[in-house]
């Protein structure tokens, strides 16, 4: 019984987690080749390879109680091997991936569906279905990953997906400058998970996540790291989380991502794409428990991101920012929860708040008529609601806050400012030494820049 | 018959050293481009499988020889050029100009097909010859930079031979001057000046037809890491400093450009660069990274310079600053701009991921530290990716009617070359297997003292 | 100029400025309007183009779309012929120009188009494509016949004439006999020897003819330059220099900072925390806001805080600010006007909202905030003056100065198109007429400058024009074509007795509706008028919140209506009240704190999962959601009698200005002169027993839209009620017209109604295909076989309406089945994903007042406002005067909006509804930060036709002419020929089209209607717009026998 429950196990971790990579590879093909398939073909190809998926992820419940273990690993076989390095395809089901497969499966299907109709007619409707198929495998990926390297390779996939998809209105100006800081900003974080994966590699000789816990089922994995590397290795997590969950202080690009249509704003902001950074590091958890000060950190860095967003959230003015403020505290405070070393609380608090979250902004358009409804029932204006924090301060404390939670505590201002400004500045500075290096080997007209900038005329009336 | 005049080895160089005399005869553009596309495929075929014809491998007197690793580079670089043959724009492909491009390949393979320090060092002077011819019709100041580095390096390179590197006695200040020519060949800092300006000033091709092979690596292999185990890591260490610096330094360059071919020879310098960290590690990883890196980021960028070369006979200059538009009008092209892009960066699912994980993972036996700054090149060279594609292809949409998506050679060639960086990345398996063997016989002849101290 | 001088300068400037600002108000009152309502004053053609000009927008659909329509037939030769007749004149048309007739250059140009590459690009396309190598492709067999003709003797004769060096400078253009060779080699392969060129124009006439007519080309442009002159733009802004100059745009920095405090400013709830000081007005509270200490750290804004305070505490106000900012920024006063213009439009969503607030602060949703658009104004040049500083710094080193951008500017000056782009629009010419390069080259300098003149004049604006006149032309003749047949044989045609009458709104969704009522029931005759039925009211219903007008929206109603329950349920009413507004205060507290923190945390960590149902029910299973939904109302809504307190009572009304209820007298009025204008007031005083009179049912039918995922809901609902539903205007219409009071008093001023009519009100659901009918239980016996007959004949009419709705929704299959039809407009209704719920005013294109009879059968695919006029009770015009001046400014608007938001959507819509991003309860945004978008999204406008109304009065031209006075507005919408207006004589059946000189004759050719039994068999299995047709039913013939196919 318990066998076939285990091989059962397996077999449903894999369909799970290659629907939506032979979605991929089925629209990506298509396209490829220069016969993007119908809307009508997509459609069916999307709904096929998310039902598949969900219907292989709910499979997987019954089958992780029935098997009696409390996880198991899925070896798929070596990617490639050499000289004793090797990359090893394996596939962690535990009582930590599987509530987060199925909320992404789940999620893939609902916005799947959702998006169907709603791009119906979409000139780029094969382009968001594509895009959303990679964010399905990059997510699986993350989650049923066995490795950290597969692991960093499901979190680039969201990574660039979700860039392509804020700017997924490329005729504007302002998608696609939001969907460029959305992407140096993902970067420079996932080098925290690079570095953390090498560092791992380097201390534990291993980047296998059943080896990260001593082989013990999570939440009970204990690391025998040495404190100073699991400190080490846990805040480059740390900061890898912070980058994809929009924690302060990188909060700047949730706003500027919303973008995008209104469903792959649900599933990124409000589901999937901001609850990866708890997942990994409750993956990581046996360091964190080795690690207080990494732990410590969090706990600062969660509060001060709910605390942000819960000031920032009260006085935005449209609805997809209020959701995704209202979002970003909750994420603050689950990452308080994993710094605590709360381990069970913040795995479901990430999947209520993702479910509750896409679903509201899923209505989010539907706003206007939902609040005429409850002011019907209610039977007058809805009372400005929600504790103003700032009645309790004197008035000049109350203005001057508002400006900051206004403009959002200047946080993108201050990046720009402390960290792309001056690194722009030095590229700059690079780029004239060189020029004038050029020109005095080999005369001026050598690095003479191009026609006159000639900005294109009439982008605006 | 064939076998009384050449042996194998010698076939490929001189089928195109002839062609190129062919084509610098033709009249039409047509008829050069036909003679050029069919030698250039014709040596493609023979390096893939030419093997089965039963010529012997090794040329008399052993001065050519194809082992382990010409075996792949062959290929590789054959492949690589006949995609810029077939794609360039008609503009590119006058008999000059051809004649100059199948000289250069002839060149480059006849580099690859010894390893004699005598013949490396001549072919070695002799392989920037043409791309120069081609580089002053367009612009002499620049032909001029460029003459400058590349005949320092071919200078420093015979006087390093001639010190008796590659030898089996190498003095250390051979091994230094072949150093220096490899870092000037390579555009490491600080004799890197000349890549921008060859990308800027230059046709594609001729930066491409450079660069792309990798001399640079080609020679470390042949000469430098025999040496090292009579010098000990010493030179090599210095070398994958250099190049780390220049992979970073040419990534922070990348990210600030406002002109895209400029940009481009950044990249390709910083990406470039890290083919030699792998090399220069010695580790056994670190090498097959590095030999990885070498053939998928030269496809990657082969591709992305192809498609840039595309878009920029289509539009003129192309720059970073604005949002030019035009996605809708070429969707191919952005799409495979995007995708050879993030290839060249080692996006997971491409060759690149498996060259970078290998590469990072051999340098961290050693030098933990390298690993983090390859990271950090790699990302940010794929935010000048990310910026390129949105600028680039990105914004309003274009009121012309005319239609200039891709023509069928282009597509031809930037599908391929996605396709195969696509397919290798997801079956990365004998790639790396033929790789294998090449690495064993370098570590084999390089008699390697014990790496300093790491973990491994 | 002193200040006071300087104020109202100013203050008119602002005025000029407000007129171009969108007029879109809130976004839950949507009300259509033409979108370029401040343009009337000037002609259509020229208006459209200079609109464009300042909004950088797109005056009509792109020259590619219209081509297509041409190759399908939807535009025919014909029709692109009359046009281009109609805009020369005969003679002029037939007047050569480099010996061909102009129109057939023109015609040749519309046809097969010119492409117009710019700069590399077309150097791309002669090097690397085969532009040079063969003729055009889809040159028709004539002309390319004369090119390569004309090609071969000239070459032949050049080349015994000249020599082969010479024509290889021919064929490569270079001049240099040496270097022509050598490029002549490159290109061809070939060497310039006569064989080869003999044997090259023998074997290759096309290559030849094409490479030599474009070198031709290049030098005939060389003789003639180019003379058009370049506009330029006037009073620019700070911005459009500094970007011209450095391409950097100071907008990128100010936009996203005046959008979070306009936003904030005008919120109308959705945020917690409001912004502080705004009772103040925009001017004090931004400034207020913007002069906290440790402002932003962004180096633009670094002086801000700075100047904020001295502006607050020197206490100017917003309009002497602005002047102080026009000032320092250097902009003559001759100049403020259109500097005022150009300021506010890149944000002109938010300035115009400013502006409506300002104007109309009661349509406010709740908070109406002190908003003034000199406010915004003085903000904004705040901001810009600083930013322009601040980027004039960084890039040039210098502070701002208009001048030395100018100066910077002026060598960079664009001077039209180069030589190469001029010629190949020549070398295209050419060959559509058949014109070889010797033809050009052989030209005349006055000849050639004709020639030239003439294609650069009809340019790509102008070949729009063309275009889009043809394209409303095809479907003009279409309809009049229709209405002329149809009138012939409604003449000979007088109706007969009726059982049942239904009066319905004019809107053009009801024109099906009303067709499948006629044809499911005989015995059933329709009307059209305004759908709030004459009774404009406040009203409230039992579960309304607020009482809202319901009536155009240039009324302001004086009279409140509410709806009261019967006194028996209150009780019950009572309780499920108190549930609901327990319900409802819980939906909201839930929704306001899984936003918070504390609450937000314990909500979503211990309930969040629960979500997952109604989120997989409501994406997955809509209509099962809407079900379950529809049973929990059940429990928290009243149902049973209720009645509506239409009678004038002593009560004061809540509201300030409105009385409560209509006295009678005025209830006599509204009935009185609705059925004047319906006709049927005429029909009751004919002597004589005359046929079709009132019948003993009349149903008063109004209209509304329900939908989810819908911000621009009321946008689909009556336009007539100012986008509200129009179900309780008809109800307490039927209850006016019922009332025996009513009926006496209409007795006495001679209209006497039948004691045995009975008016009914209800509405339909415009989206669901459904009907509510009002107080049916106080409908007694006598009267249960019509009502029997009425709901039948309603209910099969909708599920046909249903039916045919769905043909034009790509999602439902065409072969769908009658029975599914209702089901799946349902479904869309209930969806929350469905951003196409229903179709709105989409295709709209015709108005037709008149009788029933002109139009009764005929198939106008729901693109027809229909509004009822009997011409023959109305001698002095006075009912059509009210009648047209009541709904052609109202359908014009609708068509008008649909017309700009169609043609450019980004530019007068609002584009996709796919990011939009509703934005302090006011109207929507795309992404996080953009201006307030107003217009139609893409969605609403898709399938529309963009064409002037042509609308079709049944009346003697006139009495038309004699009802417009010379103010009027509706002069103005005619004259200048922002509508088609025909006349269609009552008697004979004359038709006059209004054109530049009045109404001219316009004679339709006699045509047979096509004939059908059934709606559906015209119909069937055809997505796209179709034409007219007869639908009668043939004798013996069950009604609906094709159904049960």
């Amino acid at each position: 019984m318990e066998s076939v429950a285990e091989a059962l196990m397996e077999a449903l971790a894999l369909v799970a987690l290659t629907a939506p990579m032979c979605l991929l590879a089925c629209l990506g093909l298509m396209g490829l080749i220069g016969r993007p398939p119908t809307e009508q073909i997509t459609g069916r190809l999307v709904t096929a390879g998310f039902l598949t998926s969900t219907f292989a992820a709910l499979g997987l419940i019954p089958a992780l109680v029935l098997s009696g273990a409390r996880q198991a690993q899925v070896e798929l076989g070596t990617w490639y091997a050499f000289e004793g390095h090797a990359l090893h395809l394996t596939l962690q089901v535990d009582r930590l991936s599987v509530p987060f497969v199925v909320l992404t499966a789940l999620l893939l299907g609902v916005v799947g569906s959702f998006s169907h109709r709603y791009l119906h007619r979409e000139p780029s409707y094969g382009r968001f279905f594509l895009l959303l198929a990679l964010l399905g495998s990059g997510t699986m990926l993350v989650v049923l990953a066995g490795t950290a390297d597969m692991a960093f390779a499901g979190w680039e996939m969201v990574g660039v997906s979700s860039a392509l998809l804020v700017g997924f209105f490329y005729e504007r100006p302002a998608p696609v400058r939001n969907a460029l800081w959305v992407f140096v900003i993902y970067r420079l974080c996932d080098v925290g998970l690079f570095a953390g994966i090498v560092l791992l590699h380097h201390t534990v000789g291993s980047d296998s996540f059943h080896l990260l816990g001593a082989g013990r089922s999570w939440p009970n994995g204990v690391s025998t790291a040495p404190i100073g590397q699991a400190t080490a290795i846990s805040i480059l997590f740390a900061l890898a989380a912070m980058g994809k969950s929009a924690l302060v202080p990188f909060s700047g690009w949730l706003p500027r991502a919303m973008e995008g249509p209104t469903p792959s704003s649900a599933i990124f902001y409000g589901a999937l794409s901001v609850h990866l950074g708890p997942y990994l590091l409750l993956r990581a958890a046996p360091l964190l428990d080795r690690a207080p000060a990494a732990a410590a950190l969090l706990v600062v860095v969660g509060a001060l991101t709910a605390l942000h967003a819960t000031l920032v959230g009260r006085v935005q003015t449209d609805i997809k920012c209020a959701l995704a403020y209202a979002s970003l505290t909750q994420v603050g405070v689950i990452f308080v929860e994993i710094g605590l070393g709360f381990r069970l609380l913040p795995l479901a608090h990430c999947v209520g708040h993702a479910c509750l979250r896409s679903l509201q902004i899923l209505r989010a358009p539907s706003m206007l008529s939902d609040v005429h409804e409850v002011e019907a029932a209610v039977g007058g204006i809805l009372p400005r609601s929600g504790i103003v924090l700032g009645q309790l301060l004197p008035t000049a404390a109350q203005r001057w806050m508002y400006r900051w939670a206004l403009e959002r505590c200047y946080l993108d201002a201050l990046l720009d400012r402390c960290a792309i400004g001056p690194f722009r500045e030095m590229a700059a500075a690079a780029d004239r030494f060189e020029r004038r290096w050029t020109d005095r080997l080999g005369g001026t007209e050598v690095s003479a820049a191009g026609p006159d900038p000639q900005p294109i005329s009439g982008a605006k009336p | 018959m064939i076998e009384s005049i050449f042996e194998f080895p010698e076939l490929v160089p001189a089928l195109l050293a002839i062609a190129s005399l062919a084509v610098d005869r033709s009249l039409s553009v047509r008829a050069a481009t036909r003679i050029g596309a069919g030698a250039a495929a014709a040596a493609c075929a023979l390096t893939v499988g030419g093997w089965q014809l039963g010529l012997p491998l090794e040329s008399q007197g052993g001065h050519f020889t194809i082992d382990v690793l010409s075996r792949v580079l062959l290929p590789y670089v054959t492949f690589a050029f006949l995609c810029i043959l077939v794609a360039s724009p008609r503009r590119d492909r006058d008999p000059a100009s051809l004649a100059r491009l199948l000289l250069a390949e002839a060149l480059v393979a006849a580099l690859f097909s010894t390893r004699s320090p005598g013949l490396i060092a001549a072919f070695w002077a002799l392989s920037p010859v043409p791309v120069w011819a081609a580089l002053r019709a367009r612009s002499r100041p620049a032909a001029q930079v460029f003459a400058l580095y590349a005949g320092t390096s071919a200078a420093l390179l015979a006087a390093g031979v001639a010190l008796g590197s590659g030898g089996e006695d190498p003095s250390a200040a051979g091994v230094v001057m072949v150093a220096l020519a490899i870092l000037m060949h390579k555009g490491v800092m600080p004799f890197h000046s000349w890549v921008p300006v060859l990308f800027e000033k230059g046709a594609m091709w001729t930066a491409l037809a450079y660069m792309l092979p990798q001399a640079g690596a080609y020679a470390v292999m042949r000469l430098l890491v025999p040496a090292a185990g009579a010098l000990g890591r010493g030179p090599l260490w210095a070398i994958a400093t250099a190049a780390l610096a220049t992979a970073l330094y040419g990534a922070v360059l990348g990210v600030g450009q406002r002109e895209a071919m400029r940009a481009l020879g950044f990249v390709v310098m910083s990406q470039f660069a890290l083919v030699l960290v792998g090399l220069d590690t010695v580790t056994s990883v670190g090498l097959l990274g590095g030999l990885t890196m070498w053939l998928s980021s030269g496809l990657a960028l082969t591709g992305l310079g192809l498609a840039l070369r595309a878009l920029e006979v289509r539009r003129g200059t192309l720059r970073l600053d604005i949002l030019s538009g035009g996605h809708d009008r070429m969707p191919l092209l952005a799409a495979a701009f995007l995708i050879l892009g993030l290839a060249s960066v080692g996006f997971p699912g491409t060759l690149g991921f498996v060259a970078e994980d290998l590469l990072v993972r051999g340098a961290i036996g050693t030098y933990p530290h390298v690993g983090i700054g390859i990271v950090l090149a790699t990302a940010l060279n794929g935010i000048t990716i990310l910026r390129a594609y949105l600028a680039l292809f990105c914004g309003a949409r274009e009121a012309s009617s005319v239609a200039v998506g891709l023509k069928p050679r282009e597509t031809l060639v930037l599908t391929a070359l996605v396709l195969l960086l696509l397919f290798t990345g997801l079956i990365p398996g004998p790639v790396v297997a033929s790789r294998r063997e090449a690495v064993r016989a370098a570590l084999h002849g390089a008699k390697l003292p014990p790496p300093p101290a790491g973990r491994h | 100029m002193n200040d006071s001088q300087a104020a109202s300068r100013l203050q008119s400037a602002l005025e000029h400025a407000a007129h171009l600002l969108p007029a879109q108000g809130p976004i839950s009152v949507f009300v259509h309007h033409n979108t370029l309502h401040a343009f009337e004053r000037m002609p259509f053609d020229t208006a459209v183009v200079e609109a464009a000009e300042l909004y950088g927008t797109s005056p009509f659909l792109p020259e590619a779309r219209y081509r297509q329509e041409l190759a399908r037939g939807r535009i025919l030769r014909r029709d692109l012929l009359a046009v281009l007749d109609a805009d020369l004149g005969p003679e002029a048309a037939c007047q050569p120009v480099a010996g061909v007739p102009r129109r057939e250059l023109r015609m040749a140009v519309l046809v097969n188009g010119l492409d117009a590459p710019r700069g590399r690009e077309l150097g791309w396309l002669l090097e690397e494509t085969d532009a040079l190598r063969r003729p055009l492709e889809g040159l028709d067999a004539e002309s390319l016949e004369k090119l390569l003709d004309s090609t071969r003797r000239w070459f032949l004769a050049e080349l015994a004439g000249r020599g082969p060096e010479a024509m290889a400078t021919l064929l490569t253009g270079e001049v240099d006999p040496g270097r022509a060779a050598r490029a002549l080699a490159l290109e061809l392969g070939i060497g310039p020897r006569r064989g080869d060129l003999e044997q090259l124009i023998a074997l290759q006439a096309g290559h030849v003819a094409a490479r030599t007519l474009w070198h031709a080309s290049v030098r005939a442009c060389g003789r003639v330059p180019y003379s058009r002159s370049v506009h330029e733009a006037r009073s620019p802004r700070p911005r459009d220099l500094l970007h011209a100059a450095t391409g950097q745009d100071p907008d990128e920095l100010v936009d996203p900072l005046m959008i979070r405090l306009a936003a904030s400013f005008l919120d109308q709830g959705l945020s917690y925390w409001p912004m502080p000081d705004r009772e103040q007005g925009f001017w004090r509270g931004a400034l207020g806001h913007l002069s906290q200490p440790a402002g932003s750290p962004e180096s633009w804004q670094q002086s801000l805080p700075g100047e904020a305070r001295r502006l607050l505490e020197s206490g100017v106000d917003a309009v002497g600010s602005a002047i102080e900012s026009l000032e320092l920024l250097g902009v003559e006063a001759a100049e403020w006007s259109d500097f005022t213009a150009r300021t506010l439009l890149p944000l002109r969503g938010w300035a115009g909202m400013f502006h409506q607030l300002e104007e109309r602060p009661d349509r406010v949703p709740a908070h109406a905030p002190p908003a003034r658009l000199a406010d915004f104004l003085a903000v904004r040049l705040l901001l810009d003056r600083l930013a322009a500083e601040h980027v004039s710094r960084a890039e040039l080193g210098d502070g701002y100065s208009a001048a030395r951008l100018l100066a910077i500017l002026e060598g960079r000056q664009s001077r039209g198109p180069t030589r190469e782009e001029r010629a190949f629009a020549l070398f295209q010419v050419a060959q559509l007429v058949g014109l070889a390069a010797g033809d050009i080259d052989s030209m005349e300098r006055p000849e050639l400058v004709s020639l030239l003149d003439e294609i650069e004049w009809f340019d790509e604006l102008e070949r729009r024009r063309h275009f889009h006149l043809a394209y409303e032309r095809r479907y003009r003749e279409g309809v009049l074509e229709a209405l002329a047949a149809r009138a012939a044989a409604s003449r000979a045609n007088k109706g007969s007795e009726k059982r049942l009458q239904v009066i319905c709104c004019l809107d053009e969704r009801e024109e099906s509706l009303r067709r499948h009522l006629e044809e499911a029931e005989p015995e059933c005759e329709t009307f059209g008028t305004a759908g709030f039925f004459g009774v404009a009211m406040y009203y409230r219903g039992i579960l309304d919140a607020f009482a809202r007008p319901l009536c155009p929206i240039v009324i302001r109603p004086g009279h409140l209506v509410t709806e009261q329950l019967d006194e028996t349920l209150e009780d019950e009413h009572r309780r499920k009240t108190l549930v609901r507004r327990v319900l409802g205060r819980l939906r909201s507290a839930l929704a306001v704190s899984s936003r918070t923190l504390a609450r937000g945390t314990l909500l979503t960590a211990a309930l969040g999962t629960l979500a997952a149902l109604p989120l997989v029910l409501r994406v997955l299973f809509p209509r099962l959601a809407a079900w379950l939904r529809k049973r929990g109302q059940l429990l928290t809504r009243t149902r049973g009698r209720t009645r509506l307190a239409v009678d004038a009572s002593e009560t004061p009304a809540p509201l300030p200005g409105t009385r409560a209820g209509f006295s009678v007298a005025e209830q006599a009025d509204i009935v009185g002169r609705l059925l004047e204008e319906l006709g049927i007031a005429g029909r009751l005083r004919a002597p004589g027993p005359g046929p079709a009179r009132v019948a003993r049912l009349v149903l008063v039918l109004g209209h509304g839209s329900s939908s989810l995922n819908n911000p621009h809901q009321a946008a689909y609902d009556c336009g007539a009620c100012g986008g509200g539903r129009g179900g309780a205007n008809a109800r307490a219409f039927a209850q006016m017209a019922n009332d025996p009071r009513v009926r006496e008093l209409l007795a006495s001023r001679g209209l006497s109604l039948p004691a045995d009519t009975r008016f009914v009100g209800a509405q339909h659901d415009t989206c669901e295909d459904a009907i509510y009918y009002y107080d049916l239980d106080g409908i007694g016996e006598e009267h249960a076989a019509e009502l029997r007959l009425a709901r039948h004949a309603m209910s099969r009419a909708l599920a046909a309406n249903a039916h045919e709705r769905c043909r034009r929704f790509e999602s439902a299959p065409l072969w769908l089945e009658r029975e599914d039809a209702l089901a799946h407009v349902e479904a869309r209704a209930q969806d929350l994903a469905q951003p196409r719920p229903e179709l709105g005013h989409a295709t709209n294109a015709t108005l037709v007042v008149g009788r029933r009879e002109l139009t009764r059968g005929l198939f106008l695919d729901r693109r027809a406002f229909l509004a009822s006029y009997d011409p023959h009770h109305d001698a002095d015009g006075a009912v059509l005067s009210r009648i047209l001046h009541a709904i052609l400014p109202v359908c014009a608007g609708i068509n008008l909006e649909y017309y700009f938001s169609r043609v450019d959507p980004t530019g007068f819509g609002c584009g996709t509804k796919l990011p939009h991003n509703i934005v302090s309860m006011l109207g929507v945004m795309d992404g996080h930060a953009s201006d307030l978008r107003a217009g139609l999204p893409w969605q609403m406008v898709e399938i529309h036709e963009p064409m002037r109304l042509l609308t079709v009065v049944e009346s003697p031209k006139e009495r038309i002419l004699g009802l417009m006075g010379p103010r009027d507005p509706l002069r103005r919408l005619v004259a200048n020929r922002w509508i088609q207006l025909v006349a269609l004589d009552p008697d004979t059946g004359r038709m006059h089209l209004f054109g530049e000189t009045g109404f001219e004759p316009f004679e339709p050719p006699a045509i047979r209607l096509a004939r059908v039994s059934h709606s559906f068999d015209w119909y069937r299995m055809r997505r796209d717009s179709l034409s007219c047709a007869l639908v009668e039913r043939r004798e013996n013939e069950e009604a609906g026998a094709t159904w049960s196919r």
